[in-house]
Formats: structure tokens, C-alpha cells, sequence
């Protein structure tokens, strides 16, 4: 059984007093999309340059292919990174630039010419190819970075946030472009963003980061609906969070007493929990339903309903954002579809101030032991994470 | 445009009107040593026709070349070190105790080099203790070329330290993540990126020892003399203004062509 492509071993940083990165542990396997996620300042940036060889870990070692690469100068190494600024060199023109990493390895003129061009051809730029870099619209720029760190054909390719600086339509396609590359290539892509729709769109596992530690590795879909913590939940996804503590254990429903009252929820998957102990209940804000005061009891009866009133209602496109405050003052927000929204409150004209019912199922409550999530809610944290976070 | 007049009479004044005058006077005469307005080419058949002047205007040239280069040469590895190789705050301090020899008077400084130069100087003094020397410094290029760095290095080391910590690092980072070792990355990244600024510092070298008389005045000998010294011997001896103004016609021309020639090349841009 082989070791995976990449792996972080016990992998400090630290710069100065700080420590940017802490015990790191974990692997990516060859032909891996990864995306490192986290807000600014979590070490995701520093990962990834660890990985380049731009800077060193402080302990702990870095194995690429099995080898360690702790002390392998940058310039040693075939991990070409992506930069967010691009980093085009402006005295060089599109295709000189492509062909700077094969310059660097002594290749013969013609036949670097011959690569540089075939990556040209390949992201569709070949026509600007003698064209100085500053003349080029973003997404070309984007497509020339591409190529210049994947002509050398590197095992791993970095990327560095490489389209926060692209507008929405051309980071969807430049997503599309990424993702059918990593296939085709089946090379291993570390992607660093701070954007959820990114990551999501196109890693196969996402590293949740804050702090310098790993809150969380999962599929999209595993960080989505199952966080780890409260700061994955919060971080991640559009989901309403409450705190509480167990007050009943009962036909494997657990009865929580929160802010809003007593919320039910399943179980499943929690069977160390006891009476007393104090939880996070995370709830995706497309759990959630509203029904009008006079609809009938549709709701089941293990299932939790409140009173409420809405606050706020925001339309993007077809999805609609609704906030409702309860009756103890606590905000939830709820994502639907304009149509499911349109069925549920079919004899109701939704307004400001409206009072309805807020329900949803017990299954789709998650459980977040509390214990895991104790530091992320210390007072003396820097910064105190919002109770509602948007994707 | 408004705003520009001010501009625009401070240079015809200052600059195109003495400039234009001493055109003018290069066509003058000289008779009983005084000077006759006229328009003639005498005094350019004059100095063109004379082996000392072309023998003096090469030997200006190949001069200031030499400066150009030492100072580039001599400077880069400083600013280098400036630029890259220590903390924003070392470098501002660094950078202030290179602008303190302009705050004395660039003949002082040189006077100083006399003491230090000479047969019997400090240097010599302590080279004698080793059993070596004396070495003659005084009146020779050697000496000139001290008094040259003594007026153009601490500016040449300022305009470049300027330019290349200016430049973008994300693009050194680039080039070694590409594969450049050290000094490919100083070759193909740092000398383009930071090119204007070298460039500048180039040819405020070559303008400014080109036209200095005090290095190889004083520091030189002055044998054979430059440009500079050949417009002070010729004003000096009969009263030749004119035959002063040719040289010093040729030397602005060349200037200009030498300047021109530079900012082009610093931003020229690729096709």
C-alpha cells in the first residue's frame, strides 16, 4: 500500500510569535482536486506555500511522492502555484511567459517554443500569443497563468485564490475550465479560496481551516450537511445555529432546550451524548418551513414549530431568503425555492411583520457536540463569528 | 494650459534662450580679443579641423562610458542588498546616510581624496607599513574615476535601490516556483523589472561625469584634458568664447542624443 501523493506530517509554522499553521496532519491522494478553505488569516495561504517550498515549516515534515521536500529549494521542485495577483511577467509577452519555466530547464528553444504553443492552443489563447501581457482581458491573463505553471507538465498543480479577481460570469466558467483540466490532466490540483461556491463547484474533498488548525476534511457535501464544529457550520453553507443543552433522552430522540425553546432531534449517530450535555444544533436554513397561522397542522407531531414573524424577504433569482424573528427574539433565516415557497403559503401575502409558523423535521436538525466547538465560542476570541453566515 | 505657462516661460528663459545664445555665439568672432557678433562658421572649422578637440571629445566619451559602467557594476550588488537583503526601516536609514555627501560641496569632497590619495596620503601611508607602494593614484584615470564615483555613486545606489524594491515580489516568488535559480531570477526578473530605474541611474552617471571638470582637474591631472578642461584652457587663452561654445554645442548635442537614446530603450515596450 502505497503513501498518497502528498502528505503533512505534524506540520508547524510559525513566523515570529505567530503561528500560522499548527500540527498539521493530513494527505491528498494523486489525482485529487483539494480546495483549502478558511477566512483570511487561517493559514490556508501558508499551506500551500509550504507546499511550493516559498516557505519553510517550522517543524514537522512535508513528503511529496515519499520523499521528504522540507529543504528542497523552490526552484527544485515541479509545483507550479497559480498566484492570485497571476504574477504574469509584464516585460514578457504571452507566449515568453509560457515558455519561462522551460527556459529555466536549459529546454531548447524550438522545442519550448513547440510546448508553449500547444498550452496556448490548449486554454484557447494562441492567438495573443505575441501580444504583451497588459493587452489581455482578465480571463485570458487567468489562461496564460494556467498554462505557464502547467507547461513543465508538474505532478501537482497550486492555486492561490486564482479567481478572486474575476467577475461572477467568468469565475463559473473559469470553474468549468479548471475542472475539466484536472480530469483530463489527472494531476492533483490544491486550490486555496475563501469561497464556499468555488470549493463546492469543484473540489473532490474540501480542508476547512481557522487559526492555523484543520476544523474539518470532507466532501463538499459531508462539510455541508454534517459539520464538524460550529465554526464549519458557520462558515460553511447557510445554516442556523443554536445552542442548548440536552434536557431528555427519549425513544432516541434527543430534547434540547435552546434559545427558541425545546428543539427535538434525532439521535442517530450521537449515542455517547447523555442528559446535561450541552450542543449545538446546526440547521440548514433549506430545512426550514413556513406555513401560514390558519394552514392546517401539516407539521407532524415530533417535529418542531414555532411562532414567528418576518423580518425580511430578499429575492436572488429563483432561490428567496426569508428572515423570521420567534417570539424570544431569535433570527432565523430560511432559503426556498420561489415555487415551494408559493405552494406553502398559497393563501398568504407575504409582508413584513407577518406572523407564520417556522417548522422542520427532526432528521434534519445536526447535532454538534459542544465540547468540539467550546474554543470557537470563548469570549476572548478575536473575532466573534456571526450567528448567521451566507454562503 | 493655463497652468503650463509658467512652465513653459521658465524654460524658454532659462533653458532654449541661454542655449540658443550660445549657438548664437559659437558663429562669433574674435578680434583683438574681443568678441565680434557675426555669423560665421569660422571657430566650428576651427575646433573641427584640430586633432586635440576630437582626441578630447573621445577620450570625455570613453571616460564617462567607464563611470557608467563602474557606478552600474559597483552600485547593483549595494542596491541589491538595499533592496532585498534588509528591513524597510535599514534601508530608509541607509538611504538617508547616502544623500549626506550631497550636503557638502562636491569639491571639498574631492579635495579630500587628495589627502587620501596622494604619494604620501593615507593610503600609501598604511600600504607602506605592509612593505607595498607608494602607488601613484594622483593624476591619473585612476584618480579621475575616484572623483567620478566620489560625485555619481551614492545616486546611482539610490536610484536603483528605488527601482528595484519596487519590484513586485509575487514575481520573484514566480520565477523560482518556476524553476530560476538565484541568478537566473536576478537576470530574467529583477534587472527587466527594475530596467528604468537602472537605466535612469545609467545615464545621470554618464551626464554627470561627462561634463564634470573638478575629477579630472584636480584628480586627473587634467593630461590629456576632457571637454570640460578644453572649454576652460580655450576661454582662457584669447579670450576664444566662440571656439568654447562649439565644444560645449557638442557636448549638449551628445547629452541629448545619449539621454534620448537611454529613456527610449528603459521603455520600450515588447510587440
Amino acid at each position: 500500500m502505497s503513501e498518497p501523493q502528498i502528505v503533512f506530517e505534524n506540520v508547524i509554522k510559525r513566523f515570529g510569535d505567530t503561528v500560522a499553521v499548527d500540527k498539521m496532519n493530513f494527505s491528498i491522494e494523486q489525482g485529487e482536486f483539494l480546495t483549502i478553505m478558511g477566512s483570511s488569516g487561517c493559514g490556508k495561504t501558508t499551506t500551500l506555500r509550504m507546499l511550493a517550498g516559498l516557505e519553510t515549516p517550522s517543524e514537522g515534515e512535508i513528503r511529496l511522492a515519499g520523499k521528504r521536500i522540507n529543504e528542497i529549494k523552490p526552484s527544485d521542485r515541479n509545483t507550479p502555484l497559480v498566484w492570485q495577483s497571476l504574477a504574469l511577467f509584464p516585460f514578457l509577452n504571452v507566449v515568453e511567459n509560457v515558455e519561462f519555466g522551460l527556459k529555466m530547464r536549459s529546454i531548447q528553444s524550438h522545442d519550448r517554443k513547440q510546448r508553449a504553443m500547444k498550452w496556448l492552443e490548449r486554454m484557447e489563447i494562441s492567438e495573443f500569443a505575441n501580444r504583451p501581457v497588459a493587452q489581455l482581458s482578465g480571463g485570458q491573463r487567468q489562461r496564460v497563468a494556467l498554462a505557464r505553471a502547467l507547461v513543465t507538465e508538474p505532478p501537482v498543480l497550486l492555486l492561490d485564490e486564482p479567481l478572486s479577481a474575476l467577475d461572477a460570469n467568468l469565475v463559473v466558467r473559469m470553474q468549468g475550465v479548471l475542472s475539466r483540466l484536472q480530469k483530463e490532466l489527472g494531476i492533483t490540483f490544491v486550490y486555496v479560496t475563501h469561497s464556499q461556491s468555488e470549493a463546492f463547484a469543484m473540489a473532490d474533498r474540501v480542508v476547512i481551516m481557522s487559526q492555523g488548525l484543520i476544523e474539518q476534511i470532507g466532501t463538499p457535501k459531508q462539510v455541508f450537511r454534517e459539520p464538524a464544529t460550529r465554526f464549519v457550520a458557520e462558515f460553511v453553507g447557510s445554516n442556523n445555529i443554536l445552542t442548548g443543552i440536552i434536557s431528555k433522552i427519549e425513544n432516541r430522540k434527543l430534547h434540547v432546550d435552546t434559545e427558541i425553546g425545546l428543539v427535538i432531534a434525532d439521535q442517530s449517530g450521537h449515542d455517547d451524548l447523555a442528559t446535561g450535555n450541552p450542543v449545538d444544533i446546526v440547521i440548514s436554513a433549506d430545512r426550514l418551513n413556513l406555513y401560514s397561522l390558519d394552514s392546517p397542522d401539516e407539521a407532524d407531531s415530533s417535529s418542531n414549530k414555532y411562532r414567528c414573524k418576518l423580518v425580511s424577504e430578499e429575492f436572488i433569482g429563483a432561490i428567496v431568503t426569508l428572515l423570521v424573528e420567534t417570539e424570544n427574539g431569535t433570527e432565523l433565516k430560511i432559503q426556498k425555492q420561489q415555487k415551494d415557497l408559493d405552494k406553502d403559503l398559497s393563501n398568504v401575502n407575504l409582508e413584513t411583520g407577518q406572523q407564520l409558523w417556522v417548522s422542520w423535521p427532526g432528521e434534519s436538525v445536526y447535532i454538534v457536540p459542544a465540547k468540539q466547538s467550546a474554543k470557537f465560542v470563548s469570549p476572548n476570541s478575536p473575532t466573534c463569528p456571526p450567528t448567521f453566515s451566507t454562503g | 494650459m493655463t497652468w503650463r505657462l509658467p512652465v513653459i516661460v521658465w524654460q524658454l528663459l532659462f533653458f532654449v534662450g541661454p542655449l540658443l545664445f550660445m549657438i548664437a555665439m559659437s558663429f562669433f568672432l574674435v578680434k583683438n580679443y574681443r568678441m565680434v557678433e557675426a555669423f560665421e562658421m569660422t571657430s566650428w572649422i576651427k575646433m573641427f579641423g584640430k586633432g586635440y578637440f576630437w582626441d578630447s571629445y573621445f577620450f570625455t566619451l570613453a571616460l564617462a562610458a567607464w563611470a557608467t559602467i563602474v557606478a552600474t557594476c559597483v552600485a547593483f550588488p549595494a542596491a541589491f542588498g538595499l533592496a532585498f537583503k534588509v528591513s524597510d526601516g535599514t534601508r530608509r536609514w541607509i538611504i538617508f546616510l547616502l544623500i549626506i555627501p550631497f550636503f557638502t560641496s562636491y569639491l571639498v569632497r574631492t579635495f579630500s581624496w587628495y589627502v587620501i590619495l596622494a604619494e604620501s596620503g593615507v593610503i600609501n601611508n598604511i600600504l607602506g607599513y605592509i612593505g607595498l607602494g607608494p602607488y601613484t593614484m594622483l593624476n591619473t584615470r585612476f584618480g579621475t574615476m575616484v572623483g567620478y564615483m566620489t560625485l555619481t555613486l551614492p545616486l546611482v545606489i539610490i536610484l536603483q535601490t528605488l527601482s528595484m524594491a519596487n519590484v513586485d515580489k509575487n514575481l520573484i516568488e514566480a520565477a523560482q516556483n518556476l524553476g530560476a535559480g538565484r541568478f537566473q531570477v536576478i537576470c530574467k526578473v529583477i534587472i527587466p523589472s527594475a530596467k528604468v530605474g537602472l537605466i535612469i541611474g545609467a545615464v545621470f552617471c554618464f551626464i554627470l561625469s561627462f561634463g564634470d571638470f573638478v575629477a579630472p582637474y584636480y584628480l586627473g591631472g587634467s593630461k590629456p584634458p576632457t571637454l570640460s578642461i578644453l572649454i576652460i584652457d580655450t576661454t582662457k587663452s584669447g579670450q576664444q568664447w566662440p571656439r568654447a561654445a562649439v565644444v560645449a554645442v557638442m557636448m549638449t548635442t551628445t547629452l541629448m542624443i545619449v539621454a534620448f537614446t537611454a529613456i527610449k530603450l528603459a521603455y520600450s515596450k515588447k510587440t
